[in-house]
């Protein structure tokens, strides 16, 4: 605990060593310094969880086959092997930096999913990376309420200070 | 000197970081806890639409005569309002804006109207029956009481 020094008994109320002033400014000061670091990296630990979560739910609707009534009708007519259920599985999310972006004024980073699941044609891998992509960023919008600055895909998705991006997924055995 | 109301500096510390963290947490667990709801909507779709394609086929399987009676939940997820429909090439199901489909093995589905696009209403109760018809295998819906 920190104690003050009384410099003078008789009228000693209120009254602090400059020691204990210059201790206590600089603490505040690097508190700030410190809280401001920590808070963004916060924020990223929370975009990369978001991220993880729609990766998760991406790969979960290709599990059971469940899909939106547009992707639906277009996968009966051109893809219907994805109307089966398969076993899709995220093995991890990557966080790549890819330094400021001058156009969204922020820091802009690049996520891609490792995926794993049964062997497949690569039209089929490709539409199954793209809905975990779009889960993803729009996991990520969703977590940060950024919907409103962003469009339908979600693409680029933003946290109050980074920009997200994804990329094609890579697929592991 | 007085000690009443006083906080030190390890507590406020403490207590900084653990509401930073809390509140990172309490977002994170928020998240998840929506998507496993969705994730869970989902699956019930998925496992209706598999029930009801699996009683077609053991109906199917059966052989003349072989009956299977299916009963449908009120709602799926205890939310959601779906429908159901069974045709020639499988079940299809909808809800909530979200589609899925489930195969069975090729067979004539009719129902008592002779229709082979046959819906299932939500909470209903119906009898799957393999009946020959013309020698040809044509599994008959109807409701059962």
């Amino acid at each position: 605990m920190h104690t003050f020094i009384l410099n003078n008994p008789g009228s000693g109320r209120g009254q602090a060593a400059a020691e204990y002033m210059m201790l206590a400014g600089f603490s505040v000061l690097l508190a700030l310094i410190f809280a401001g670091q920590i808070q963004l990296q916060l924020e990223l630990m929370e975009a990369h969880s978001a991220a993880r979560t729609g990766a998760s739910e991406g790969a979960f609707t290709d599990t059971i086959a469940v899909y939106p009534g547009v992707t639906f009708d277009e996968y009966q007519s051109l893809k219907p092997e994805l109307l089966e259920p398969s076993s899709v599985r995220v093995v991890r999310v990557e966080l790549i930096e890819d330094g400021y972006s001058s156009t969204y004024g922020r820091r802009k980073f690049r996520l891609r999913a490792w995926l794993s699941g049964p062997p497949m044609k690569p039209s089929l891998r490709e539409s199954i990376s793209d809905r975990v992509n779009f889960c993803i960023r729009r996991s990520i919008s969703r977590t940060f309420g950024t919907e409103n600055l962003t469009n339908t895909y979600h693409n680029p998705a933003f946290s109050d200070h980074y920009v997200f991006t994804t990329s094609e997924a890579i697929w592991v055995q | 000197m007085d000690s009443e109301g006083v906080v030190t500096a390890d507590t406020v510390t403490w207590l900084f970081f653990t509401l930073l963290l809390a509140s990172v947490m309490v977002s994170i667990a928020g998240a998840r806890l929506e998507g496993v709801h969705s994730d869970e909507r989902l699956l019930e779709m998925r496992i209706l639409l598999d029930d009801v394609a699996e009683a077609v086929n053991l109906a199917t399987a059966g052989g003349p005569g072989h009956e299977v009676v299916v009963e449908l939940p009120e709602r799926l997820n205890h939310t959601d309002d779906y429908r159901v429909l069974v045709n020639s090439s499988g079940v299809y199901g909808w809800a909530d804006g979200q589609r899925a489909f489930s195969s069975i093995y090729p067979v004539v589905v009719a129902d008592g109207y002779g229709r082979t696009r046959v819906y299932l209403e939500s909470g209903g109760r119906y009898s799957i029956r393999n009946t020959p018809r013309n020698n040809r295998t044509v599994i008959m819906i109807s409701g059962a009481s």
